[in-house]
């Protein structure tokens, strides 16, 4: 039977999710050395923060570099709950998500009536505040530490446990979002992206739904942000920088603003450049070697600071519409493949 | 009106046709030629594609989303897209809105197209400006900026000038006072005028010919004194004038 | 707070205004002439001062020397981003030249970062001394007075050449009303290009300034960048007078609280600033209304 290129795009795609989950946990099973296993972790925590980002970015249409502020809420309210006996798994991730959904209501209540660039500028003085907020506190309270989190006598300790659990997490983030999305309530948010006067005479009741996506997007920020913590077991103010919002900026845009796939895609790409370049030092001879070793984070900013632009050029939807275009043109040369020979 | 009195073939447009991306027309295979000293008057309902058609021959700038095809010939030199160029090549535009800057002086208006001095402005009698010489365009009155635009343009030396919607918000009188000026100026320097305006009535007092649109197309053409304003608005313009 | 105090307030707010006013008013015209909205200066600043303290490193060409040519050596990089990069994203939405624009400030300051390697940036000699001296009570050093001494020069020119030369005339004029602009025959790209390479000519001075009092690494330098924004939000995106009382306001509020607490304090007093700024009168004291319509 002939189907048309949309059909076999679109059961490919459907295919496509599982088989690359299916394709992760192999990933991690297989298992590497332990850097390998810290940057597949940091793959996977900043995927989280992506796809919650991504959610007040991309879909919502409101311009934020509070990425790196809310993972910080998220890092120290998980830290401190940890620090407690009642803290069990998986409390502190809870508590991070409450934090982060509470500071993210308080922004977008202060913020409601702003728009576009404005909204931006506010997004950035809430990271100089929330840092300042998180130095005062390390100030008070010294360096805190964070066991990984165990459920009764089993831990999900560095390297395949932990990551697995990581893996876990992010399912359930993005099943939950993607179901969001797909219901009408995630149309809501695309009209008010698309054009807010124009949702809001249409009987949309903007400033409701703007809230929700402020706060469900922080609150899964700071989720990503309590497993980072996890994983570094002890947090400080100066992780969560300017550079560190920025970086998740890049990962939403880069990846695909509109789509859960491109968040992801974008936190892959961002963090493994840098494994990428480092991989290259290790076979790599004497000077470029060096050099590599020196300037490899930087040179991997570089990087991306340059796909950034040329994002915003040329392909705004990101390397995931590139390469939803590539499917669609394998799917047509397939589709023509069985008519022809059929 | 003496056609050929001096250099210039006039201006020749063939098959413009303006397309938007989003699939819209503005219009379409439009054609027709006006001669040096000769004023056409562009006229049909809102939305018809006048606007459209004066930007065209004016050049776009390479704004997104925008198709322009067909040639249109300036004393038989093909004009570029380019809005610059276009003026260069003695092609002026005084647009619907916009058309003065508002912090800018009067005088600071005529430094820009390099008239120094208010006596260069003296021949059409434009006292309201010379009264309002350091006045910022933006307190001016309506009519006092159409006049500043109608100067500005006329400074330039154009071989044709493109007015949209001159009439625009102005009382009977102002526009009757403009439109004479108008007159006065094509025939002092041999320019072309291509005049869009919803004041039929007011536009057929001046020009000696006319183009009619509906729906980005030519629908009627001819010479002024061949129809009148109540003929036109009954046919083509939905107004019974 | 005691005499001594007021007085070192005082010389900080004047030469911490100083700095921050030459990134403003770079910030302010770009966004006149081009209405962009950009996070760049800082990258220019880092560039600036590392062309300044790599020409003071050969020594040919003296501390002025050096400066001016650091400047328009940064002002052409800026206007060849522009002309690059930012043309071509002319009629697109505000929010994406903006994005576009902090990538360009990412990976050019990332290469400057590789340029510079480890160190931070400084001067092959002190070329201005230490010696305070007195100005109407108020000590100030050579370097404040030169800071200073550099933000009121480079105004006095800009604002003479804005208002009184034909080209000054040509950028109100686009700065107004752009599509007009081009329709009288002007040529906006020219002239947006002269906006930001004047724009990272300013930058560039900045930086130097602040390498000459500090000796910074790059991302110092950058974050002086950004906490120009609090100022430029004050006095308003689109005037150059705002952006001077603006930087002055926003230095003085630093330097009290600096004084009153401690470094930490500096960024969110001005991010404070920022936020108040934001809610409460978002085109800034001399912006004009057109700004909120972002």
């Amino acid at each position: 039977m002939n189907e048309s290129v949309h059909q076999t795009a679109r059961r490919w795609r459907d295919y496509l999710g599982p088989a690359l989950l299916a394709l992760a946990a192999i990933i991690v099973l297989a298992g590497g050395d332990a850097v390998y296993m810290y940057q597949l972790a940091l793959v996977g925590i900043y995927a989280i923060a992506a796809v919650g980002q991504q959610w007040l970015i991309g879909r919502t249409g409101q311009a934020s570099v509070g990425g790196a502020a809310f993972m910080g809420i998220g890092a120290f309210t998980a830290t401190a709950v940890a620090g407690h006996a009642w803290g069990v798994f998986p409390l502190p991730i809870l508590a991070a998500a409450v934090a982060g959904g509470v500071v993210g209501l308080l922004l977008g209540l202060t913020t409601v009536r702003l728009r576009g660039l404005y909204l931006l500028l506010s997004t950035l003085a809430l990271e100089y505040i929330a840092t300042f907020v998180m130095q005062e506190y390390e100030g008070q309270n010294g360096g805190e530490f964070i066991n990984f989190p165990k459920i009764g006598a089993f831990t999900f300790g560095q390297g395949e446990r932990y990551n697995l659990l990581l893996i876990v997490v992010l399912l359930i983030v993005v099943v939950v979002v993607q179901n969001l999305y797909r219901s009408a309530t995630g149309r809501t948010w695309s009209a008010i992206r698309q054009n807010e006067e124009a949702a809001e005479v249409a009987g949309i009741n903007v400033l409701g739904w703007k809230l929700i996506a402020f706060v469900g997007s922080s609150a899964i920020t700071a989720v990503a942000g309590a497993m980072y913590a996890y994983q570094l077991q002890s947090v400080s103010y100066q992780t969560f920088s300017l550079d560190l919002a920025i970086s998740i900026l890049c990962m939403v845009y880069l990846g695909g603003q509109y789509r859960i796939s491109g968040a992801i895609l974008g936190a892959a790409v961002v963090t493994l450049l840098q494994f990428g370049l480092q991989q290259l030092d290790d076979t790599g001879s004497g000077g470029l070697s060096s050099w590599l070793t020196l300037n490899g984070p930087t040179l991997d900013t570089a990087i991306y600071g340059a796909l950034l632009v040329l994002i915003m050029l040329f392909e705004r939807e990101g390397i995931a519409q590139l390469l939803a275009n590539l499917r669609d043109m394998v799917a047509a040369q397939v589709t023509r493949f069985r008519g022809e020979s059929a | 009106m003496t056609p050929g009195a001096t250099s210039g073939d006039g201006i020749n447009v063939s098959g413009l046709s303006v397309t938007y991306r989003n699939g819209a027309t503005g219009c379409h295979d439009v054609s027709f030629k006006v001669e040096p000293d000769e004023i056409l008057a562009v006229l049909g309902r809102n939305g018809v594609g006048k606007t459209t058609l004066l930007r065209g021959i004016a050049g776009f700038r390479a704004v997104e989303g925008v198709h322009v095809h067909g040639q249109v010939a300036l004393d038989g030199t093909q004009l570029s897209r380019n809005p610059g160029k276009a003026s260069k090549a003695g092609v002026v535009f005084v647009p619907e809105r916009d058309k003065v800057f508002p912090s800018l002086t009067v005088q600071e208006h005529f430094r820009l197209v390099n008239v120094r001095g208010r006596d260069a402005i003296e021949p059409f009698g434009f006292p309201p400006l010379s009264n309002r010489w350091t006045s910022r365009a933006g307190l001016l009155s309506g009519g006092e900026r159409q006049m500043l635009a109608l100067a500005m343009a006329w400074a330039q030396h154009p071989k044709l000038l493109l007015v949209d919607e001159l009439s625009l918000g102005l009382a009977p009188v102002i526009v009757g006072q403009l439109l004479q000026k108008l007159r006065e100026m094509a025939e002092r320097s041999h320019m072309s005028v291509i005049l869009v305006d919803q004041d039929a009535v007011a536009a057929l007092r001046v020009a000696d010919s006319l183009l009619v649109l509906d729906h980005g197309e030519v629908v009627w053409r001819g010479a002024s004194r061949d129809t009148t304003a109540a003929e036109l608005g009954t046919h083509y313009l939905g107004t019974g004038v | 707070m005691n005499s001594s105090a007021v007085s070192t307030v005082i010389v900080g707010t004047l030469t911490d205004g100083a700095t921050l006013s030459l990134i403003a008013a770079g910030f302010v015209v770009i966004y006149r002439a081009t209405r962009v909205v950009t996070f760049a200066q800082g990258f220019f600043m880092v560039a600036g001062a590392l062309i300044f303290v790599a020409l003071d490193g050969i020594g040919a060409l003296g501390l002025y020397g050096s400066l001016v040519i650091a400047a328009v050596l940064t002002g052409v990089i800026s206007a060849i981003v522009f002309r690059g990069v930012l043309t071509r994203l002319i009629g697109v939405n505000h929010l994406v030249t903006t994005i576009a624009t902090i990538g360009i400030a990412t990976a050019g300051l990332a290469v400057c970062d590789i340029v510079q390697g480890d160190q931070t940036m400084i001067l092959r000699n002190e070329p201005l001394g230490f010696r305070v001296i007195k100005i109407a009570g108020l000590p100030f050093t050579p370097i404040d007075i030169f800071t200073i001494g550099l933000a009121v020069v480079v105004f006095a020119l800009l604002l003479l050449g804005i208002q009184r030369t034909p080209i000054g005339l040509r950028m109100r004029a686009v700065a107004d009303r752009p599509t007009l602009a081009a329709y009288t025959g002007i040529s906006t790209g020219r002239i947006s290009a002269l906006a930001w390479g004047l724009a990272g000519a300013t930058a560039a001075l900045a930086g130097a300034a602040y390498v000459l009092t500090d000796q910074p690494a790059p991302e110092t330098v950058y974050a002086l960048g950004l906490a120009a924004f609090p100022a430029i939000l004050l006095g308003g995106f689109d005037s150059i007078v705002g952006a001077i009382v603006g930087s002055l306001i926003l230095a003085l509020i630093q330097n009290i609280a600096i004084y009153n607490f401690s470094g930490q304090w500096e960024d969110v007093a001005s991010y404070g600033v920022l936020l108040i700024v934001l809610l409460l009168r978002p085109q800034g004291l001399f912006g004009s209304s057109e700004v909120t319509r972002l």
